[in-house]
């Protein structure tokens, strides 16, 4: 058979294409021709013609002869008798149409905004044409003790020679540049910015895609030259070419002239790796000093473009024996690792300076935009099945004049369809006009841009809408027989009771957990605002320094600017410090005996600090004044449980090989130098650092070399404007050149739950409006159930109910249901906002108070919708109800 | 309202004339093969065979059952009244119309 017969996929196609009612001439014919060719020309070239006489009949008039005509004929003209069915019976119900539409809009609202939003952040670096860019990450890892084993996080800031190594061993690497920044003051028209400028090899603009706008790849080939992102380009130079201009830079203390060769876009919120300021690596020196050929201090981050990343599999052994050639006699192995750029902005366990985005985030996004478009189908499911059983009439009449089942589910589907369109649009022009207001309360980078993908999402949900609703309502009403449809008899209706009570109490569990999690994380946000840090923050202003490089002069500088403060009275105190609340603060490693590493935080500061501050000694003293190049040190209360010392004062900080001449002088209380996320850890705070540094083994800072870089000023009572402009006036003079930068410590702290802040009001709103659509959908429910028992309710009446019997009887059953819903809620929102407090080392602890609360609060929400529409029911006269008929 | 033929839409037609009871696919193919020399795809006249039939020049018919062919019938074509005035007046036409082309004497070019 096989022989005689020709491709078979040909032949289903040709049965396909082909109309029932000329594919048997067609295809005879066809089959004809080719068993007389394989005699005349042979079995192949048979076979050829016949699968090109098969293409042959693609063609307009065979498919569309087949296909559309019955669309055209019969669909079409029903499908416009649908849409007007549709459109009359929503202007006839307009309580449930606006219940359904408002519902649906703002479910898809909610879901349009956070697709284009999770799409946008996924799509970040995508615009890079460079596909085989990684980035360079290391790990430290303790080889030599076994059991011990110790690993440190895998960290993508590596030390600086390290790339050019990496790149001259390793041939398949073709391009690399290193990325460090740091800030500098650019001076323009006698005005000085502090900004963060960034230094990079003289490959960085040929191997990532930033659009450049004029210069070339080549633009930071020389010495002192400078690319800016085309902001900051108008920042300086206004609508003037910046090209050939110059600008004054001033980093550490050493004034340069660079001449701008290049403006860029910076891509903002489109590239992990964010810079207004690009200047040639060499630069860097200035800032970096001896650290330059250092393996030991890791401080920038390096990206390679390779073309054969497998050889890197076997690389980082060869390569860490070439480090350990180089850096002094470190006991930790540095394994080195890439990392696809594709992948910077959604790893989060690789710590690194790029923008990265947590994927865990946004799948809580999504799932919180999923939740309330949920909501509002399952309003829309309830309302129209419940709603539609009025329509049964309709349905057997249909039926009874010969409606296939197929064309009824063809009916609601194109109603639903019809609806969930409607509510697209509408959700998708809301999407639009709050896109600004989103990346606003926010705080994200958002922009409303309607690609081909958002297209595609929008009509796919509005069919998704249209086919779940639909077909669920189809499928319900169609099964009953015409006979009983017409009848419209009471025992149809029941039946469906148990799916719409499911989806109400789905309803109202998912609102009440949204509303317990609302209230779990405004009284936490509460607790961190109130909590006692152990220092006073308000009326707290830190005053940023840039530092010059010796201890000396800026002692100086700061006793002169201290001088004339202290002069004020409405400031209490002036003090300095190395770490400022901005930052995490220097942390140092100290080697024990048993190998591992003891981490202590410290800070350099002066002998007003800790009076400025508002700090408590528990213990021992302060520091007196004058008490530079002493050996004097305080720790802080978890430094004394960490070590378990009995008597802190005659302690020293154990350590191998640790050298430092220290010598504490009393406990200070602990107080949150960090964030409440984490525990208080062991905190070193000395006036000399040389009483601390001398010995340690391992070191993280954000401010380096130690010095003084934050001023903090304690402002008494009074209005603060006055004093502020005083204190700038004050610097200026005394700091000639130093732009004022300053802070208040209690915006500094606040800026640290930011993202805590975002997701409040991000739940917030959601709570609200799952809870509003469910409370609609209720109120339409109710207000449905309540017309189908008007006559019972009527006779109740007759025959001596009271109002308030029949109000009791009517809400009972919702009753029941939110009370379910609560019970189900509570135990999820437990473990829920558990795992959400987790994240705080300091939180509440949630007490049944609060689930109470939540529960309660909705249940009285809900109830206001049905005891109304119960009461109003009740409270009808009875003659009404039954004089029809 | 009136209709017009494409040349190959006229071919077809015409042979379906010619082949009278015996006009299906596949004649028609080898029929315009023999006397036109001429090699058209089926598939072609398939279409063409239909839009024809649509507007009314042909009609078809199923035959007898066969044993080649896979065992299908062939459906046969038949010229209709329409089909055939249509061809007819086409004809007049081009007569008329080739009447009025001066036609070429190639003594006129001695002079």
């Amino acid at each position: 058979m096989s022989n005689q017969s020709p491709a078979s996929w040909a032949m289903t196609l040709l049965k396909w294409i082909c109309p029932k009612k000329l594919q048997e001439g067609i295809v005879g014919d066809l089959l004809e021709q080719f068993e007389e060719e394989i005699t005349t020309a042979g079995r192949a070239r048979a076979n050829k013609r016949f699968i090109w006489n098969v293409l042959r009949l693609l063609h307009p008039s065979i498919l569309l002869r087949n296909q559309v005509k019955k669309l055209k004929y019969i669909n079409m003209r029903m499908f416009r008798s649908h849409f007007l069915v549709a459109y009359r019976s929503m202007m006839k119900y307009k309580l449930y149409s606006f219940i359904n539409v408002f519902g649906l809009s703002t479910g898809a609202w909610s879901v349009c905004v956070i697709f284009l939003f999770v799409n946008q952040r996924l799509s970040v670096d995508s615009f890079h044409e460079n596909t085989s860019i990684y980035r360079i990450y290391s790990q430290f890892r303790n080889a030599e003790a076994e059991g011990t084993e110790y690993a440190s996080e895998r960290s993508a800031i590596i030390s600086v020679p390290l790339t050019p190594e990496l790149a001259r061993q390793t041939p398949s690497i073709t391009k690399f540049t290193r990325v460090a920044s740091n800030s500098g003051t650019v001076v323009q028209n006698q005005t000085p910015y502090e900004e963060i400028v960034h230094f990079v090899d003289k490959d960085f603009l040929s191997i990532f895609s930033f659009p450049i706008i004029s210069g070339s790849e080549n633009s930071l080939n020389n010495p002192n030259t400078i690319v800016l992102s085309s902001e900051h380009a108008t920042k300086y130079f206004g609508d003037v070419d910046p090209i050939g201009k110059t600008l004054e830079l001033t980093l550490n203390d050493s004034t340069q002239i660079y001449e701008v060769t290049g403006v860029v876009m910076n891509m903002k919120h489109r590239a992990s790796l964010q810079f207004d300021i690009l200047v040639p690596f060499e630069t860097f020196r200035l800032v970096a000093g001896n650290t330059m050929t250092s393996y030991t201090y890791s401080s920038i981050e390096g990206y390679v473009v390779f073309e054969n990343p497998d050889v890197l599999k076997g690389i980082s052994p060869v390569l860490t024996s070439a480090i350990a050639r180089e850096s002094e006699n470190d006991a930790r192995v540095q394994e080195i690792g890439i990392q696809p750029l594709s992948e910077i902005h959604i790893e989060t366990d690789i710590e690194g300076n790029a923008e990265d985005t947590d994927l865990q985030k946004l799948r809580i996004v999504s799932a919180l935009g999923s939740l309330i478009l949920l909501v509002a189908i399952i309003n829309f499911i309830t309302l129209s099945t419940s709603h539609t059983l009025k329509r049964l009439r309709e349905v057997g009449l249909r039926k009874t004049l010969g409606a296939f089942k197929t064309q009824i589910g063809i009916q609601f589907i194109t109603e639903s369809f019809f609806v969930s369109a409607l509510a697209g649009m509408i959700g998708l022009a809301m999407a639009y006009w709050t896109a600004p207001y989103f990346s606003q309360v926010f705080q994200v980078p958002f922009v409303f841009v309607l690609d081909s993908s958002a297209i595609i999402f929008v009509l796919l949900l509005i069919t998704f809408i249209a086919l779940v609703s639909g077909g669920i309502q189809s499928i319900l009403l169609t099964r009953y027989k015409p006979v009983d449809a017409i009848r419209g008899t009471n025992m149809v209706m029941r039946k469906d009771s148990i799916l719409n009570q499911s989806l109400v109490v789905l309803q109202f569990t998912l609102s009440t957990m949204l509303i317990i999690g609302t209230l779990v994380m405004k009284t936490q946000m509460e607790y961190i605002q109130n909590k006692d840090l152990g220092y006073d923050k308000e009326r707290l202003l830190e005053i940023g320094m840039q530092s010059p490089s010796d201890i000396t002069a800026s002692n100086n500088l700061l006793n002169r600017f201290r001088l004339e403060l202290d002069k004020d009275p409405r400031i209490l105190s002036v003090s300095a410090a190395m770490n400022s609340f901005k930052e995490p603060w220097t942390r140092f490693e100290i080697r024990q005996e048993d190998d591992t590493e003891e981490e202590i935080y410290f800070n350099k500061v002066d002998e007003k600090y800790v009076k400025t501050m508002g700090m408590k000694i528990v213990r021992g003293a302060d520091f007196e004044e004058n008490s530079s190049n002493s050996t004097k040190i305080l720790v802080n209360e978890a430094m004394v449980r960490h070590f378990e010392w009995e008597d802190p004062l005659s302690e020293q900080i154990p350590g191998v090989n640790y050298s430092s001449n220290h010598q504490i002088i009393g406990v200070v209380k602990d107080f949150h130098y960090g964030t409440l996320h984490e525990e208080i850890e062991p905190l070193v705070l000395s006036v000399d650092a040389d009483a601390i540094i001398g010995g340690v083994t391992g070191l993280a800072t954000y401010v380096w070399p130690i010095n003084m870089y934050t001023i903090v000023l304690r402002i008494g009572p009074g209005d603060l404007g006055q004093v502020l402009a005083h204190i700038e006036d004050t610097w200026t003079e005394s700091n000639p050149g130093q732009p004022f930068v300053y802070s208040f410590v209690d915006d500094v702290l606040a800026k640290n739950y930011t993202e805590e802040a975002r997701w409040q009001k991000m739940i917030d709103l959601g709570s609200i409006f799952s809870l509003l659509i469910a409370w609609l959908g209720l109120l339409g429910l109710t207000k449905l159930s309540v017309q189908k028992r008007v006559k019972e309710i009527g006779i109740r009446k007759v025959l001596g109910s009271s109002v308030s019997g029949i109000s009791k009887m009517l809400s009972r059953k919702f009753l029941l249901l939110l009370v379910l819903s609560n019970v189900i809620a509570w135990p999820l929102a437990w473990l829920v906002t558990q795992r959400w407090l987790e994240q705080f080392a300091y939180r509440i602890t949630v007490g049944p108070l609060i689930f109470l609360a939540g529960g309660i609060g909705v249940l009285l929400v809900a109830l206001s919708s049905v005891g109304y529409q119960s009461f109003k029911a009740a409270a009808s006269n009875p003659v009404d109800a039954l004089k029809c008929e | 309202m009136k209709t017009y033929l494409g040349e190959f839409e006229e071919v077809v037609l015409t042979m379906v004339g010619i082949l009278g009871d015996q006009a299906y696919g596949n004649a028609i193919v080898k029929e315009t093969m023999e006397r036109l020399d001429r090699k058209v795809n089926l598939s072609a006249v398939h279409i063409t065979l239909y839009r024809l039939e649509d507007k009314g020049y042909v009609k078809s018919e199923m035959g007898g059952a066969t044993s080649s062919r896979g065992g299908r019938r062939k459906r046969y074509f038949k010229i209709t009244n329409a089909g055939l005035s249509l061809l007819k007046e086409m004809q007049v036409q081009r007569k008329k119309l080739w009447e009025l082309l001066p036609q070429l004497n190639f003594a006129a070019f001695q002079s």
